[in-house]
């Protein structure tokens, strides 16, 4: 997956309010829907969007499905934005060596 | 507390051109093409403008000519040091908070060391209800989770 996916996710914000309580407590859809403001069927939608951008997965137990944040979902987003520094100092350290060669 | 995060560099230039080449002379060498509110938006910031002094603005010249501010220079201590309220803002957010950047250039054998520490990540506070750009809220949860795991694992390492 790519950073957009889950930077396009989590943009929304009753889908990040999601995010969020199933980072504190996994949860089905029934018991999610019960702690949002949203209808169930659209807090399947915003879960499916989580799902396909590999930020939380689901468990069958029983009859139900347990929602749960997927940990490794989130290292795209971590890889972008630690890349972000890491970048731009190497941008600077190569507008230096560029001054020295032209020196 | 969310971890800071922290950088060096080193450069094969002396401690005032580092400083300068970093503080002053900011849009010779920024990705303007990626990081800034611009790029977000689908064209390469102009320029970034800086007022090489306490209090002195920084400010993003969009591709259209619009400006944005990056925030402030808390502390300019040239050649050494440079404090900074920082925060690139996303499209469609207008929230004013800033984390803290702090800029450190020491002279070394080979050149001058950058260390780079950006903290205060409370500072941005509610900046997830309003942001747009969809990294406001991944930034604290990154922050709080990767780069203390990060850092710690740096530390030792």
């Amino acid at each position: 997956m790519t950073y957009e996916a889950a930077l396009h996710a989590l943009a929304d914000p009753t889908r990040r309010a999601i995010f969020e309580t199933l980072r504190r407590q996994p949860s089905t859809v029934t018991d999610l829907a019960k702690t949002q403001p949203v209808s169930r069927p659209a807090v399947s939608q915003h879960l499916k969007v989580l799902h396909d951008a590999k930020l939380v997965k689901a468990t069958p137990k029983g009859s139900h499905r347990i929602y749960a944040v997927r940990a490794e979902g989130l290292d795209a987003l971590r890889r972008y934005l630690d890349g972000f520094w890491d970048e731009t100092l190497a941008a600077f350290g190569a507008e230096i060596t560029k001054r020295n060669r032209n020196r | 507390m969310l971890a800071p995060i922290e950088k060096s560099i080193d450069v094969p230039c002396d401690q005032k051109t580092a400083f300068t080449v970093f503080v002053e002379e900011m849009h010779t060498w920024w990705p303007l093409d990626k990081f800034t509110m611009s790029a977000m938006k689908g064209a390469p910031a102009k320029t970034i403008r800086i007022e090489a002094r306490q209090g002195g603005q920084i400010t993003e010249v969009g591709s259209d000519d619009a400006e944005v501010s990056w925030g402030h220079i808390e502390t300019f201590d040239p050649h050494g040091f440079v404090a900074m309220r920082f925060n690139i803002p996303a499209p469609n957010y207008d929230g004013d908070g800033r984390t803290l950047l702090e800029l450190t250039f020491t002279p070394i054998d080979t050149g001058t060391r950058v260390d780079l520490k950006q903290s205060d990540w409370e500072a941005m506070g509610d900046w997830a209800e309003g942001v747009h750009g969809g990294y406001g809220h991944g930034w604290v949860m990154i922050f709080e989770g990767g780069y203390a795991q990060a850092c710690a694992a740096k530390a030792g390492s």
